[in-house]
């Protein structure tokens, strides 16, 4: 409950204060202000925290104390904008895909409830961090200067351990588990904002049993970051595709672009996917556009660049030294892009999903290569572009790294992939009258 | 058309997911009966995680615990322990002659990443815990006055 009512209320904040416009069901809008809170919650944290603010009880009240000042203050003038609703419901069948959509998320919630966080990135590299930042009250303490604990990849970005450490110092339990409800309501909410913003909700009730499917330890119990990841990529991508009709959705882009970056190596380059479709096929039209892209994400590569140089590299990837590298792993390139397919292609790892989508992609190409279909495939590409190199230019074996790496990877894009095969799908049926949605 | 390909996406997903999430209910249903969370990790975690509870009663919060692994395969569970005894400060060491020469284990080796552990070589740790997953105890506790190295 302290997980869902502080970032929520955060959430809620930052939609009003920016007039973010909402998604079109009330269980969306609560899972939305739920991601969008728990972005800006641990962005801000990262903010205040690498100069050196103490992250103590105080600190972590103050964000969503603030937020619900602003309620107060701005109360008469603000008021929530709803997107549209792209698909109708209420049939025998709306009826089925509710209950396919909803009974691996009952089983997830239950297993959250009961089972201990057994995924070992999560207990070894994600958790003992946010821990860390509990006890020490510092990003830049003794545990992340290498003098007191064992930190893996110490300078992994901290949004995540952020906001698990919010929720261990207000529940005053530093175990793993008293993160657990802020690691299953992402993908959860995730799922329902999904639901209601794709425009087939048959995939859109598919995707929840990818979420316990996906062959990673733990799937959406995990606490390891991917999932995260997905929802703030998933979010920009949504919002994207929505400020075609409705541009204010546009600044919801950036900022989930920019929570991308904080919480994962990976999410700077899923940030530049996306700023590469906003710019080149969304287009921007103004310089506040401008700015709602490229200030949220300049700020946040900003913070973590800074912060990087408080703090020793341990277990890091040096990225300059794996880039100039490159020319001599190019006869790698093939057997990274053999890898990620067979694991795509792998049916009962990911069912029939990634064998769709790349039918998908191929028909609409063929039906409708409008702008939502560019922008879906700008972004999955660079994303698998990027993912190529990293397993190309690493000192290990592709299929060692492959088999504990790929199905993470394909996580990430599960959102723009699932945008491509709702929009095929509708490409199949002339009939379909409601705005066109991702 | 339409439908029957739709039909054919949704059913290979909750297909191949059908498994792992009964999977998943069935040892959630299970582990529901056992009386508190500790007890949950105890039974789902194995042997060792007892063992590491059994340390984390017999070392102050704030000590620090030199680890030495006396084989590859006790890394893991090392790694593990010493997350698990947070706040302590676990140093993990290859070897009693690692241990020695206070020269911290390389967990990962990567030649285009960086693998310094930061940090100068640690002071030696007033408790000293042998890992040996093959071994009759997976974490044996020692003070560096007794500690059981070959000489």
């Amino acid at each position: 409950m302290i997980t869902l009512a502080l970032f929520s209320v955060v959430g809620t904040a930052v939609a009003l204060l920016l007039r973010i416009p909402l998604p079109p069901s009330i269980a969306a809008r609560i899972a939305f202000v739920f991601l969008l809170g728990a972005g800006a919650h641990g962005a801000i944290l990262f903010v205040l925290a690498a100069p050196g603010v103490r992250m103590n009880l105080w600190t972590f009240l103050a964000v969503p104390l603030l937020a619900l000042v602003s309620f107060g203050v701005r109360r008469q003038r603000l008021r929530f904008s709803i997107l549209p609703c792209h698909f109708e419901s209420g049939s025998v069948a709306s009826a089925l895909q509710k209950i396919v959509f909803a009974l691996p998320i009952a089983v997830l919630l239950f297993a959250a409830a009961v089972l201990p966080i057994r995924d070992y990135d999560g207990r070894v590299t994600w958790l003992p961090k946010a821990r860390a930042i509990a006890i020490e009250q510092s990003t830049t303490g003794p545990f992340f200067q290498g003098e007191r604990g064992l930190n893996l990849h110490n300078r992994y970005p901290l949004l995540l351990p952020l906001d698990a450490a919010t929720t261990m110092v207000l529940s005053g339990d530093t175990r793993n588990e008293a993160a657990r409800w802020l690691y299953v309501l992402i993908p959860i909410a995730l799922f329902v904002v999904l639901r209601v913003m794709l425009s087939s909700a048959w995939i859109a009730a598919a995707m929840p049993w990818l979420g316990v499917l996906t062959a990673i330890e733990g799937g959406a119990l995990a606490a390891y970051n991917d999932f995260a990841l997905a929802a703030f990529l998933g979010m920009a991508v949504l919002y994207l595709l929505a400020s075609l009709d409705q541009p204010a959705a546009l600044r919801a882009v950036g900022l989930f672009a920019a929570f991308a970056v904080l919480t994962k190596n990976e999410g700077a380059m899923l940030a530049l996917a996306i700023l590469a479709a906003a710019v080149f096929v969304r287009r921007l039209k103004s310089i506040g556009e401008w700015l709602w892209m490229l200030v949220p994400v300049a700020a946040a590569e900003g913070i973590v660049v800074y912060w990087r140089t408080l703090v020793p590299a341990a277990y890091d990837e040096q990225y300059e030294v794996l880039v100039s590298s490159l020319p001599a792993s190019l006869d790698r390139v093939p057997a990274a892009m053999l890898a990620i397919l067979r694991h795509a292609a792998d049916v009962s790892e990911w069912g029939g999903f990634w064998i769709a989508v790349a039918v998908a992609i191929v028909a609409v190409a063929v039906l409708d290569r409008s702008r939502r279909y560019v922008i879906l495939l700008v972004t999955m590409a660079l994303a698998l572009a990027a993912y190529v190199v990293a397993l190309s230019v690493t000192s290990w074996r592709i299929e060692d790294l492959a088999a504990v790496a790929v199905n993470r990877l394909l996580v990430h894009l599960l959102v723009p992939a699932a945008c491509m095969l709702a929009m095929a799908l509708r490409k199949t049926e002339p009939s379909a009258g409601v705005t066109p949605g991702p | 058309m339409r439908v029957a390909i739709l039909v054919l996406i949704v059913a290979s997903t909750v297909i191949a997911g059908a498994k792992r999430l009964a999977d998943t209910a069935r040892l959630s249903y299970q582990l529901a009966r056992l009386p508190d969370l500790e007890t949950r990790r105890a039974t789902l975690f194995g042997p060792w995680y007892e063992g590491v509870q059994q340390l984390r009663r017999e070392t102050p919060s704030d000590a620090p615990i030199d680890f030495v692994m006396l084989r590859p395969e006790a890394r893991d569970i090392a790694v593990l322990a010493a997350a698990e005894l947070q706040p302590r400060d676990v140093r993990l060491f290859d070897g009693w002659s690692a241990w020695e020469r206070r020269t911290r284990a390389e967990l990962l080796h990567d030649a285009r990443a960086a693998n310094a552990v930061p940090g100068p070589p640690p002071a030696p740790a007033r408790f000293v815990v042998v890992v040996d997953p093959k071994g009759v105890q997976a974490f044996s506790l020692h003070t560096r006055a007794g500690s059981p190295r070959p000489q």
